[in-house]
């Protein structure tokens, strides 16, 4: 009989070697459905995995994928850690960059650093009141927090596509994008010939100040309570309604600012594509990060260098979606395997009768 | 012709332990055919264990059972009922959103898959007249009273031919009328030839309805009688066991002009379901008095301690924390003029359970200084004071950074009462502080609390345990369906007098002749 | 007389939308019959949207290959067959967190059915559903409206009806009822609770491949990247909604067809309201007919223990 009882401690080496294998066996599955359909991923795998980590421009452009993934994975985090499921980060993305893109196609003619600001502001703004406006059903009255986000996706998609085709569509082309901005309103690279810009300072300062926040303030306490145990943090005496609000403002911010970023350092005008599925991917490296901001940092390297790989596999015929598999296949096995981590399975058999008499000696003589 | 066999039931030194507990220390049994069996005993006595190791729900460590003298293996709920045996439990096992006939016939192999609600409803019928179970086959089970619900339970038994009939403390929530009408039907099942074994701590009921009493304590039989053999008073005591004894406790002076800590005016408050759970409360606690509040569970007490903390709304009333009152009635503004909780629920509301020891010892002071620096929290005197708290009140514990949801019951509440007694609280409200401890945490739980009193800390005592009630209580107070009888001074309060108060017998806790 | 045909008019076109939101709701009263099912044995499926998107891919690309759109359903019962029991595992005896698993079972899905359906995009279909010629009916207009529909959509209005009779009248149905809103209790008298709930999850993501299968082999024979549209994600609120209750979904799902209907008929019909806006109608709606339905409705539907893993105590 098998017999499934809590394990005493969570092992961080079985989390370790859970996330290995995962990723290892889908791979493996990757190749066999890939073989499936005649394409030969093998040798493409080798080459464009060692051309995105192991080669400095593949690195660099990394970092690049690594600002707006590692800034969703956070708006993930934040409201989770309060007890709420952020699915529709990709929504909260473009609602940022749709701020700062109306900002700067309206102002083209202020200062840089007051212009770029300003952009941040709006799409913080933006994004924060649509986070403010998907957690709203579930307080008031019980609609939750995953269908409002989770529809929210399509409802900003089909905005960011008018806007795009009519209201601040680019008369020079008929591709689907906004005319691109000024210089002023673009983010100056912070490594030359790369397109790493100076948006990666503010990510990593937001990864670590979030993360700091979480840990040590009170505020990061209290928010932490509130998603660990809602009745005893009520019984604490915590107001749980306010910290609701509070964190998916704040994760819908992240998100916000993340399309802040990514309009302004990378793409320079608003397109119905910049998010390349940057939220779904951020839930997957949320949860194999186990929440932590600080292995988002690490994790989520490691999924932008998937992302950039897959553009790479792309050009070299290999279809780009298997990426989107991996990460679905990464992510089911690291929950298939977290049963592993937190339930210890052991072969139990029928004890002995004098065993379980020497147990009851036992327990009396305590007692 | 085949002997009638006398015994429907034997079981032969069964044992059962848990973690760290004896549950049932090779107890041995004897059920004559055709009798009621009560089983009677102090909570946490091994009762229950027993009758759910008889209906399959529990594997006993070791241990025969036999059936008509035929060695029985139960290795599962199904196994039980084909044996004929059938329990009713205190929390009862019906499905809240099916109807009373469905939940009657949910699981039954013989049922066609499509349900005739002709014949149904009228095999039900047949069956409540013989026994006088009044039951509304169509009624969704959510709108039944708790008494409806439990003639449901004996029907669905009755549906599938028990012929031994488990019942678990079944009037602890029953009305005086209802007690009888479920007496009535029981003696007519003894009529009818069958078997019924009847858990209960209550021994008036026993002694009006059982035919033999088996006494359980600690997990062993203390003795087996006929009723005709014994008496009240002989029961209270074996149940008991050693005279209550009396942890030595300052006699309280005279306390006529201190002012009250907590006064509450006319309480009324709704429960979960809507329905009205206390009546017009009202209670007032002095300095340094312990106020103990007696009564079964249900009767209200879960509801009055979340109302004096902010966590259950009032629909009218007042509340006075040191003469000032209380307008905003949230959470916040209790823990902020001195009122600790030491809750019922422990593990769902009293701890956060993936946190670890620290971060749970110190929920009531982490705003104050010295843990609260500016916004941030200092986690190096956190753990320095969390450690202190914990060594203090002897929580025993692997690492004080280990997930408290691991340690064991007694020190997860020896955990909690670290937290609650060390923030300079006016008043602590304790439900049920001791419910399903061992006897030396037992001891230490009621020494903690006892030397708040010392230090002028007012206890508003809420428990089940008539013991601890008379052990700790300056004054004492019964809680009955949401109302509450007046003070009486613990000097004036016996087993007895309280007892019939908390039955609803008396109105209010009787002059004993002394 | 010019006042008689106007008002026929506009009855014809109210017919006409309720008609087009039937079979634009067919997909939609599949997957919902099936999240009924799993949900209430206290199954959470948030991997429908996959189920429905390997569905659709599968039914084309069978249909296109054997030329046979009845072979084409049998692959994709049997394929969501297998996935589903492969996801009922790594939910119910895996006790994985369900709603993050289906979230990663979706993003997996829209991977392999994308590159699974690569050579299909743009392919002609060969044998799909169409509608039923029902000769009877060409003297009578509004009936022809409202009748003259492809097979799956009376087969999915019959599996709804059936899925009620199931639900409300059988002993089976009560089985699954309290596997989700009292596990315990159908444990203790016999019935095994993780059997039932693999069952009806599984036959969830049965339901939801026909009705992703819908799209691709009746609706708009095709395949297409993206052809679900957050459909499965629709399903979850119209389970809601309909408080669990087949008959209910039926309405919910017809409902929710008419909104995608509406969107395009608005655009049609002139409306000054930008085409994009008006394309955002079926997934705003969703949100607005809850937040009604709870102001509506005070008492709570869902199965107590959705969500949670049932794990027998054994002592």
């Amino acid at each position: 009989m098998i017999k499934i009882e809590s394990r005493r401690t969570t092992q961080i080496s079985t989390a370790i070697w859970v996330g290995i294998l995962s990723v290892l066996i889908s791979l493996l599955i990757s190749i066999i459905v890939l073989q499936f359909m005649h394409y030969h991923p093998i040798k493409i795998f080798l080459t464009v995995f060692s051309k995105t980590y192991l080669r400095l421009d593949g690195i660099l452009e990394n970092l690049v994928s690594l600002i707006p993934l590692s800034l969703c994975s956070l708006a993930v985090v934040v409201p989770a850690k309060a007890g709420f499921w952020n699915i529709g980060v990709e929504a909260q993305f473009y609602m940022g960059a749709i701020g700062a893109t109306g900002i700067a196609l309206a102002f083209p003619n202020l200062p840089g650093l007051f212009l770029i600001s300003l952009m941040l502001v709006a799409g913080i703004l933006l994004s924060g009141l649509f986070g403010f406006i998907c957690i709203i059903p579930k307080i008031k009255w019980g609609v939750s927090e995953i269908l409002t986000t989770l529809l929210s996706i399509f409802i900003v998609n089909y905005f960011v596509k008018y806007l795009v085709y009519y209201a601040w569509e680019d008369p020079k082309t008929v591709a689907a994008q906004t005319p691109e901005f000024v210089n002023a309103a673009k983010l100056p690279i912070l490594i030359p010939d790369s397109r790493l810009h100076y948006g990666f300072i503010l990510a990593v300062l937001l990864v670590l100040g979030i993360g700091f926040i979480l840990k040590r303030t009170i505020f990061g306490y209290e928010l932490r309570l509130t998603g660990a145990n809602p009745r005893g943090a009520e019984y604490a005496g915590i107001d749980i309604k306010k910290y609701a609000y509070f964190s998916m403002i704040i994760g819908a911010a992240l998100a916000g600012i993340a399309g802040v970023l990514e309009v302004s350092g990378v793409v320079f005008r608003l397109q119905p594509t910049i998010s390349a599925d940057y939220g779904f991917s951020a839930f997957v490296i949320a949860w194999v990060s186990r929440l932590s901001p600080i292995a988002i940092l690490f994790i989520g390297y490691l999924f932008s260098g998937l992302e950039v790989a897959g553009f790479k596999m792309q050009m070299m015929g290999l279809p780009s979606s298997i990426v989107a598999m991996l990460k679905g296949l990464i992510l089911l096995f690291v929950l298939a395997g977290e049963t592993l981590t937190f339930y210890k399975f052991s072969w139990v058999r029928e004890k002995k009768k004098s065993e379980k008499i020497k147990k009851i000696e036992k327990a009396q003589i305590s007692n | 012709m085949e002997r009638i066999i006398k015994n429907i039931l034997k079981l032969k030194n069964i044992v059962k332990t848990f973690p760290g507990v004896v549950a049932n220390d090779y107890i041995n049994l004897q059920v004559k055919r055709g009798s009621i069996h009560a089983l009677l005993g102090e909570n946490g006595a091994g009762k229950s264990t027993l009758m759910n190791i008889l209906a399959g729900l529990y594997a006993s460590d070791s241990g025969e059972i036999y059936i008509n003298n035929k060695k029985a293996r139960i290795n599962g709920p199904k196994d039980s009922i084909n044996l004929g045996i059938g329990m009713v439990h205190q929390h009862y096992k019906l499905v809240d959103t099916l109807k009373v006939a469905e939940n009657i016939i949910i699981g039954l192999p013989e049922q066609k898959w499509m349900i005739n609600n002709r014949v149904l409803f009228d095999k039900i019928a047949s069956l409540s007249k013989k026994y006088n179970l009044l039951v509304r086959p169509n009624a969704l089970v959510s709108d039944l009273s708790i008494g409806e619900k439990q003639r449901v339970e004996i029907i669905k038994m009755l549906y599938r031919n028990v012929e031994i009939l488990i019942l678990d403390e079944p009037t602890s929530v029953l009305a005086p009328q209802e007690c009888q009408n479920l007496f009535k039907t029981l003696r007519e099942m003894k009529g009818q030839g069958k078997t019924i074994i009847f858990i209960s701590h209550k021994l008036n009921e026993v002694m009006d309805i059982a035919d033999m009493i088996t006494v359980l304590r600690n997990g062993k039989v203390i003795k087996t009688m006929k009723k005709t053999d014994t008496e009240p008073r002989k029961l209270a005591r074996m149940m008991v066991g050693k005279e209550i004894e009396s942890i030595s406790k300052n006699i309280l002076k005279d306390l006529k002009r201190v002012e009250p800590v907590l006064v509450a005016e006319d309480l009324r408050v709704l429960g979960d379901e809507g329905e009205i759970v206390l009546n017009n409360i009202s209670l007032s606690i002095k300095k340094g008095e312990i106020l103990g509040i007696a009564g079964v569970s249900g009767n209200g007490q879960k509801e009055l301690a979340e109302a004096l903390t902010g966590l259950r709304p009032l629909v009218n009333g007042r509340i006075f924390i040191q003469g000032k009152e209380m307008r905003s009635l949230k959470p916040i503004n209790f823990i902020n003029n001195g009122i600790s909780h030491i809750p019922a629920d422990r593990i769902g509301v009293g701890i956060i359970p993936d946190f670890n020891c620290i971060e749970n010892v110190i929920l009531r002071i982490y705003k104050k200084k010295p843990i609260k620096k500016g916004l941030m929290l200092d986690f190096k005197k956190a753990s320095e004071i969390g450690n202190q708290l914990l060594n203090r009140y002897d929580v025993r514990m692997s690492s004080s950074y280990m997930p408290v949801k691991l340690l064991s019951g007694g020190n997860i509440q020896k955990l909690i009462l670290a937290r609650e007694l060390s923030c300079n609280s006016q008043l602590i409200i304790a439900m049920h502080p001791t419910y399903g401890l061992d006897v030396s945490v037992l001891n230490k739980v009621h020494k903690f609390l006892l030397k708040e009193q010392e230090n002028g800390v007012a206890i508003l005592l809420i428990s089940e345990d008539l013991g601890e009630i008379l052990t700790l209580s300056d004054e004492i107070s019964v809680m009955y369906k949401g109302e509450l009888t007046s003070k009486r001074s613990r000097k004036y309060c016996t087993i007895e007098n309280i007892g019939y108060a908390m039955m609803g017998i008396d109105k209010e806790i009787k002059e004993e002749k002394l | 007389m010019k006042e008689a045909s106007k008002k026929l008019m506009d009855f014809r076109t109210i017919v006409w939308i309720i008609s087009m939101g039937m079979t634009a709701g067919t997909p939609l009263l599949f997957s919902s019959v099936g999240e009924v099912l799993s949900e209430r044995a206290g199954v959470l499926n948030i991997g429908i949207e996959g189920f429905m998107l390997m569905g659709a891919m599968t039914g084309f690309m069978v249909s296109y290959q054997t030329g046979n759109k009845w072979i084409a359903l049998l692959a994709v019962i049997g394929v969501c067959c297998i996935l589903g029991l492969i996801f009922s595992f790594v939910l119910i005896t895996l006790r994985a967190n369900q709603i993050a698993a289906g979230i990663a079972f979706t993003i997996l899905c829209a991977g392999l059915s994308t590159i699974l359906g690569k050579p299909f995009i743009g392919v002609v279909a060969r044998d799909t559903f169409k509608k039923l010629t029902l000769s009877s009916l060409d003297k009578f207009p509004l009936l022809q409206l409202l009748f003259k529909k492809d097979l799956l959509v009376f087969i999915a209005l019959a599996l709804a009806i059936i899925a009620w009779v199931f639900v409300y009248k059988t002993k089976y149905g009560l089985h699954l009822r309290a596997a989700g809103d009292d596990p315990s209790t159908l444990d203790s008298l016999g019935i095994n609770v993780i059997v039932q709930r693999y069952i009806y999850t599984t036959l969830g993501s049965i339901l939801a491949g026909i009705g992703g299968a819908y799209l691709s082999l009746a609706y708009s024979p095709s395949w297409i990247e993206g052809m679900v549209a957050g459909r499965g994600w629709i399903t979850i609120a119209i389970v809601n909604f309909a408080l669990w209750n087949p008959l209910y979904a039926i309405g919910g799902a017809y409902l929710f067809g008419i909104f995608y209907i509406l969107s395009f008929r608005l655009e049609a019909a002139g409306i000054a309201v930008p085409s994009y806006f008006l394309r955002m109608l079926p997934y705003i709606s969703p949100i607005i007919v809850l937040i009604l339905s709870k102001l509506r409705n005070k008492k709570n539907y869902m199965p107590k223990y959705l969500c949670l893993p049932y794990i027998r105590e054994v002592k």
